[in-house]
């Protein structure tokens, strides 16, 4: 038995005679043999760790029955094991495994931002609880996704077309304003107009990859959050942000990464729009090289976006922590 | 495995609804234009925009289905997409994976990853094409899906997922003497299926959208897939009516019903619950 | 997952289900597609026109083609047998009533079996 303050080296004592690391003097020796350098499967130890470790996704006797499986036992054995297990046992296991479904969370649902992430990272919230109707919701935001870029391009052009269009037609049909605007003609409009149909094609994108990040959070953070009073947009800020560090970083770099690529819509709906106000990089290296055929200059800024995008890269993983982001968990 | 929540106050939720249904209508109108189009023959510059379809009819699409080998380059796509995803759901799994442990040159590794997303594909289309050729594998199903069988994106994906897995798990496993194989493919697998999930409709989606190396490699005609067969006969349809949108719809189709299967996996909290204290 | 599951999982069911409709409507095509293309010729007033002169159009790329003629008998009623096409136009001619509409006339697959419902129209009457 071990015992002592906290951060003397207990755990780290019984991790070494696991296996689970390796000393860095000295030798390990387990009933008169000589253990360390050998793998934990092969120094025959049990560990029963601090918080279960069970294997949700196993019924509890596989849980109890995999070890045994793995080392060989015949399966009448194993099955004798389960046998022998009180009920009494059997029913506390699996209801503490199942105890925080009765206390349930729901994800918090944040205030939409100003950008593609965030607005994507609402979504994606509001459509990860267990809302009615959450997978008819999800649908309906990613349908846009996997729609040709062509097919985008010619119908955002036409919907914010002066005249046919249907914006500007339900604009004026509903009084708000006397004169069309002319979206893709205006220099004031014709950014932010490309930039909203580019959102509105790759929302479903960034919105699974959010997904998937906010099924890894554990519920028994909000829980104990909840239990210690934590408002709303605490648990959003303390809990959700961090949390969901790895797939931020990977949005809002391949976010960036797209957003310098994407060439097809501009090129399709304003080809550098109005004078240069919708000309991106990319559409700038693309007339260069092939309409004006300066082909030394385009190859010239396509090194500089380069280094731009390496620069921000680089940056983006230091804000997030470095390794891409990743959280450490216990 | 949904588990049963305590229903927010009335007025949240209904704020909830609310905010998802103006969203769900500013996605949906562009999409419903499209779809209008694809089922009638008017021109969507007609002036004044017709909320409804007049006179909707499918012939559109029968029309797309007779302009080119159709079941031939279907079969093509999904022979092809099937390849990719499986590849990168193995690959980026594994690459996923090497990236969540130490080793030396990791952080080389990761940079080398990251820097690839940077290059896009049309700029490595030539050593792309050479090295394809040099292996044997032009105008072949395998070469048609040999650049997209693994994305750094989806590693990242995976790595996340992985990574969001509570180590005292993984350890556990080690105790009981499971292989590292055996690790990934029992207990890192089953608890990311979300990470699964979001890797097979990415890969699907890239792979069957893709144009331009369909277009590179494909000597003969029969090999082609299906979006690129129909892109060629674009420029003879007029782009305002109805054929260039029901061939749009269609090729849409197939992603959207591997999306409706597979985000199924999208089920909260497989992992909590799986360690306490 | 027991192989039990596995048949029930949607990744089997779907696209399990996907081939038994395609079979039932690849059948369905099979029974129906003899390229038969009936009809009835009238004039304005609705009266039969006999010994009109049918033109099959069949549509190419962009374009029609003529692909076959057939004349109508005593009761306006006309028939082709060889249409191939999925796309096709109707277009009588008679001596004396000029030429009929041009009926444009699509189909669900080549060559499916078509009775017009409406008969073709001369603009004038004999």
């Amino acid at each position: 038995m071990l015992v002592g303050p906290s951060g003397c080296g207990k755990t780290t004592t019984l991790r070494i005679v696991a296996g689970l690391e390796e000393p860095s003097d000295g030798e390990v020796w387990i009933g008169g043999r000589r253990v360390d350098g050998v793998s934990p499967r092969d120094r025959d130890v049990a560990v029963v760790f601090q918080n279960y470790a069970l294997y949700p996704h196993m019924s509890v006797f596989d849980n109890m029955a995999y070890g045994l499986r793995i080392r060989g036992f015949a399966r009448k054995d194993i099955a004798a094991v389960k046998v022998a297990m009180p009920k009494v046992l059997h029913d506390v296991c699996y209801r503490a495994m199942h105890l925080h479904g009765a206390l349930g969370v729901s994800n918090e649902l944040p205030l939409a931002g100003m950008w593609m992430s965030a607005a994507a990272l609402g979504i994606a919230l509001l459509v990860n609880s267990d809302l009615k109707g959450a997978t008819v919701y999800r649908t309906i935001v990613f349908l846009s996704y996997p729609l040709m870029a062509v097919a985008v391009g010619i119908i955002w052009r036409w919907m914010y077309d002066e005249r046919g269009g249907i914006i500007n037609y339900a604009l004026r049909a509903s009084g708000l304003v006397d004169r069309p605007i002319g979206f893709l003609q205006d220099f004031d409009w014709a950014l932010p107009s490309v930039i909203f149909a580019e959102i509105w094609q790759v929302l479903g994108f960034y919105m699974i990859i959010l997904l998937t990040g906010l099924q890894s959070i554990p519920q028994n953070l909000y829980e104990a959050a909840r239990i210690d009073g934590a408002p709303a947009w605490a648990r959003f800020f303390r809990i959700t942000v961090p949390m969901l560090r790895p797939s931020l970083f990977l949005c809002i770099v391949v976010g960036i990464l797209n957003s310098f690529s994407s060439f097809d819509l501009v090129y399709i709906m304003t080809n550098g729009g109005p004078g240069h106000a919708t000309e991106l990089l990319i559409t700038h290296i693309y007339k260069s090289a092939f309409v004006e055929t300066k082909f030394d200059y385009a190859a010239a800024l396509t090194v500089v976006q380069f280094s731009l995008l390496v620069v921000l890269t680089i940056a983006a993983n230091r804000a997030a922590g470095g390794n891409a982001g990743a959280v450490e968990r216990d | 495995m949904a588990e049963s929540t305590i229903r927010r106050a009335t007025p949240l939720l209904a704020l909830r609804h609310l905010a998802l249904v103006v969203v769900s209508f500013v996605m949906l109108v562009p999409f419903y234009w499209v779809l209008k189009t694809a089922i009638t023959n008017e021109n969507i510059y007609a002036y004044p925009p017709g909320i409804l379809p007049r006179a909707p009819h499918l012939y559109n699409f029968v029309d797309v289905w007779y302009l080119i080998p159709f079941p031939r380059y279907l079969a093509n796509s999904i022979i092809v997409s099937t390849i990719a995803v499986i590849g990168n759901v193995v690959f980026n799994a594994l690459a996923g994976y090497a990236l969540t442990r130490d080793f030396p040159g990791r952080r080389a590794v990761l940079a080398l990853f990251l820097s690839c997303m940077l290059i896009p594909f049309q700029a490595a289309i030539i050593p792309a094409y050479l090295v394809t050729a040099k292996m044997g594998l032009l105008n072949t199903y395998f070469g048609l899906a040999f650049p997209l069988l693994s994305t750094i994106v989806c590693i990242f994906v995976f790595k996340a997922a992985f990574e969001a897995v509570p180590r005292s798990l993984i350890d556990a496993a080690r105790i009981d003497g499971l292989s590292e194989w055996r690790i990934i493919v029992r207990v890192l697998l089953p608890l990311s299926k979300p990470a699964i999930a979001t890797n097979v409709i990415l890969s699907f989606i890239w792979s069957w959208n893709n144009f331009l190396w369909p277009l590179l490699i494909t000597r003969d005609p029969l090999m082609q897939t299906l979006p690129l067969g129909l892109a060629r006969f674009l420029s003879y349809m007029e782009d305002t009516t109805g054929a260039l949108y029901a061939f749009a719809v269609m090729v849409l189709l197939p992603s959207i019903l591997v999306f409706l299967m597979a985000q199924k996996e999208f089920i909260r909290g497989l992992t909590s619950g799986a360690t306490k204290g | 997952m027991s192989v039990r599951r596995q048949l029930v999982s949607r990744w089997v069911i779907v696209p399990g289900g996907i081939a038994v409709v395609t079979l039932v409507w690849l059948a369905y095509v099979a029974a129906h597609d003899h390229g038969v293309v009936e009809g009835r010729v009238v004039d304005r007033s609705g009266r039969p026109v006999g010994g009109a002169s049918v033109m099959l159009f069949e549509r190419g790329f962009v374009t029609h083609q003529e692909r076959g003629r057939a004349t109508s008998d005593a009761d306006g009623a006309f028939r082709f047998t060889d249409n191939r096409s999925h796309s096709i136009q109707l277009e009588a001619e008679a001596p004396g009533l000029g030429r009929s509409e041009r009926r444009v006339v699509r189909l669900w697959f080549a060559a499916q079996d078509v009775k017009l419902v409406e008969p073709l129209r001369f603009a004038t009457s004999k």
